[in-house]
C-alpha cells in the first residue's frame, strides 16, 4: 500500500492537521488530524512507492521504546485508521 | 477534535490566503439568526471588495476572533456587530479582516441565503423580541 499523495502535514498544537493541499476547498470539519506518532509515521511512508505493517513497526521501534509486539499492535491501528479515512490507496 | 480558536483561526486565514475555499462551523450564538453556531458550515474565501453588510472572519485584538457582520467602514476603520447581539460593536482595521462568508449551508447541506441583512442591521431596537421569536420557533 501507499499513502495518497498531496496531502500536506501541518503543526496544529499538540496535533498535526492532515491538509489537502491539491483541492481548492478545504472542509475544516472533515479535517484528519494526526498525534506525534501517527505524524512521524506518515512523514516517513509519504514518500514510499509501498510499504506494509512491518515498516510502520519498524519506523515506531527506530523511534520510541515499545516492544515489538505493541510496535506492530500500533501499526495495525494506525494502518486501520488510515485505511478508515482513504488516505491509503493499493500500490 | 475541538481546538482553540488561537490555534486553527490562523491556517484558516492562511489557507484562504492561499485562495483556497474554507468550510468550517462557527461556534456561538452572536449570529442569530442567520448563522446557528455549532450547526451551520460557513464558506470563507480572501476578503476581497468588502461591503457594508459582509460577514466576515475578523482579529479585533491579537488573538481574538469574531465571525461577525460589518456595520460601517470609514476608511481603514472597519466597525463590526454580531447580528444575534443586541448591543456592542466590535473595531479592527482592514487589514484585521481575514476571510469574507460567501455561503452558509445548513446540515441539510442546503444553502441558507446570503444577505446584507439591511433591514436587520436597522433593526436594533426590535432585536431582542425577534430573537426571542426565533429562540422559540425554530430552535
Amino acid at each position: 500500500m501507499k499513502v495518497i499523495s498531496g496531502f500536506a502535514l501541518r503543526p496544529l498544537g499538540n496535533e498535526y492537521l492532515l491538509i489537502a493541499e491539491s483541492v481548492e476547498l478545504v472542509n475544516f470539519n472533515a479535517m484528519i488530524t494526526l498525534n506525534e506518532s501517527a505524524a512521524y509515521l506518515w512523514r516517513n511512508v509519504a514518500d514510499k512507492e509501498s510499504f506494509d505493517e512491518q515498516t510502520l513497526a519498524d519506523l515506531l521501534l527506530a523511534e520510541y521504546e515499545v516492544s515489538p509486539e505493541q510496535a506492530l499492535a500500533d501499526a495495525r491501528k494506525t494502518i486501520v485508521s488510515w485505511q478508515d479515512a482513504h488516505l491509503l490507496t493499493d500500490c | 477534535m475541538q481546538l482553540p480558536n488561537e490555534i486553527f483561526i490562523p491556517e484558516i486565514a492562511r489557507l484562504v490566503n492561499e485562495g483556497k475555499q474554507v468550510v468550517f462551523t462557527p461556534t456561538g450564538v452572536s449570529m442569530r439568526p442567520f448563522i446557528e453556531g455549532g450547526v451551520d458550515n460557513v464558506t470563507l474565501v480572501q476578503p476581497n471588495d468588502l461591503q457594508v453588510g459582509d460577514i466576515v472572519l475578523a482579529e479585533i485584538q491579537p488573538q481574538h476572533y469574531v465571525l461577525h457582520r460589518i456595520y460601517a467602514m470609514q476608511g481603514d476603520n472597519v466597525t463590526l456587530m454580531g447580528d444575534g447581539n443586541l448591543v456592542g460593536t466590535e473595531h479592527c482595521s482592514r487589514s484585521g479582516i481575514l476571510a469574507k462568508v460567501t455561503a452558509i449551508h445548513s446540515p441539510k447541506g442546503q444553502n441558507k441565503p446570503l444577505t446584507r441583512a439591511w433591514l436587520w442591521r436597522h433593526l436594533k431596537r426590535s432585536r431582542r423580541i425577534l430573537l426571542k421569536i426565533y429562540r422559540h420557533t425554530c430552535i
